[in-house]
């Protein structure tokens, strides 16, 4: 099929779909004047109406986002109010890419998970993850500590998971399990 | 006692050996061999010491929550004179004369330096400090008062079995077992045995 041809092609579409649309609108007036109480609209506001409902869906959504619990191990916690334009302007990309990285490590998730249970020296984390050499395990704890989500007793040597650290921790297992159940096959 | 009545010995001395001033779970002072020492006394009775050399002051200042650890550790070098009020008897074998070579190292050509400038360091801290005049005589524990930088006031650390106080021009760790108050500009962290509160925290939840 040459182009002037697809070109008629779809002129005569156009032609058509007019037509249709002018015989719907005559067919809504007579159903009007015959008196019928409801009739369904289906003209020229029908793509409107689909928009609007799809704006409706995506408010109530976005209003459901706002006011997200989280759930922890000791209760709800409520998150109030969004972040703000202002907040978001001044989120330090590079200090967050650092936190992720930090976070994107097997090795280094499963150290957070046994610090969250409380303190613990490098060799009762050498115990509980034997999987991890030790020069390895130093190291993994240093990524943590240099993003703020462990920091070490100076004169103990305890390895303490922070508030933050915490924090991403939830966060990066909330996310893994969100990803899993949307996985809908 | 009273300590406005102190006064510093005619004789300067050094420690012969690096040694540990204070230690406890959450901090530990130490200070190096050669270290310049002048006994304070009042009544003729020693009741402290001022130092100066190359020391280091280390402080956990962390505390644990139930939503984990605020703060974090202190580690500054000590490297101005210092103050030390407390049981001194201990430390007082470790002491001996200090030579015209020890005391050049700190950069005094003679005793009578070091002694002043200890003087002016006591004159500012029984100055100010008029709060800690009546803690009584510091048998069990210790009171640390450093200059910090070009700021008038006076770091202090006073310290008994595991209760901390520690105060800069910037923040207050008060720690007694776990009763930890840890205050910054930036927050106020109250907590008792892992229950917190924190006020003015960076992180909302």
């Amino acid at each position: 099929m040459s182009e002037e041809d697809i070109k008629e092609e779809i002129k005569k579409l156009r032609n058509e779909i007019a037509s249709l649309k002018e015989q719907l609108r005559e067919a809504q007036e007579r159903r009007k004047e015959r008196g019928y109480k409801f009739y369904i609209d289906i003209g020229n506001n029908i793509r409107e109406s689909v928009e609007d409902a799809l704006e409706s869906v995506a408010e109530s959504i976005h209003g459901e986002l706002e006011k997200s619990i989280f759930i922890g191990p000791r209760g709800v916690k409520i998150i109030k109010g969004k972040v703000s334009e202002k907040e978001e302007a001044a989120v330090d990309f590079s200090k967050t890419s650092e936190i992720m990285n930090a976070l994107s490590h097997e090795h280094r998730l499963k150290i957070l998970k046994e610090l969250m249970s409380g303190g613990k020296y490098v060799n009762e984390l050498q115990e509980k993850l034997q999987e991890i050499t030790t020069s390895t395990l130093l190291s993994h704890l240093k990524i943590l500590e240099e993003a703020g989500l462990v920091v070490q007793e100076k004169v103990r040597g305890r390895y303490l998971i922070t508030m933050p650290g915490r924090t991403a921790y939830k966060m990066a297992f909330r996310v893994a399990r969100f990803v899993e159940e949307s996985d809908l096959e | 006692m009273i300590w406005h009545n102190y006064q510093l010995d005619d004789t300067v001395q050094k420690v012969r050996e690096a040694t540990t001033l204070w230690k406890a779970e959450k901090g530990i002072i130490e200070i190096s061999k050669d270290t310049l020492a002048v006994l304070i006394k009042v009544n003729n009775n020693k009741i402290g010491c001022v130092f100066h050399g190359d020391g280091k002051l280390i402080l956990d200042t962390i505390i644990e929550t139930d939503e984990g650890a605020i703060g974090k550790p202190i580690e500054k070098e000590i490297e101005k004179p210092f103050i030390m009020i407390g049981n001194i008897e201990q430390f007082l074998q470790n002491l001996v004369v200090a030579n015209r070579q020890d005391l050049a190292k700190k950069g005094y050509a003679e005793e009578r330096e070091f002694i002043e400038r200890a003087g002016d360091l006591c004159n500012r801290f029984f100055g100010e400090s008029t709060r800690v005049h009546g803690c009584g005589t510091f048998e069990q524990g210790f009171l640390f008062a450093f200059t910090s930088g070009e700021i008038s006031g006076l770091d202090m650390l006073i310290t008994k079995d595991s209760k901390i106080v520690y105060k800069t021009r910037n923040m207050t760790f008060i720690s007694n077992k776990n009763k930890i108050v840890l205050k910054t500009p930036g927050k106020t962290v109250l907590s008792n045995d892992g229950k917190s509160i924190v006020l003015n925290a960076q992180h909302s939840y």
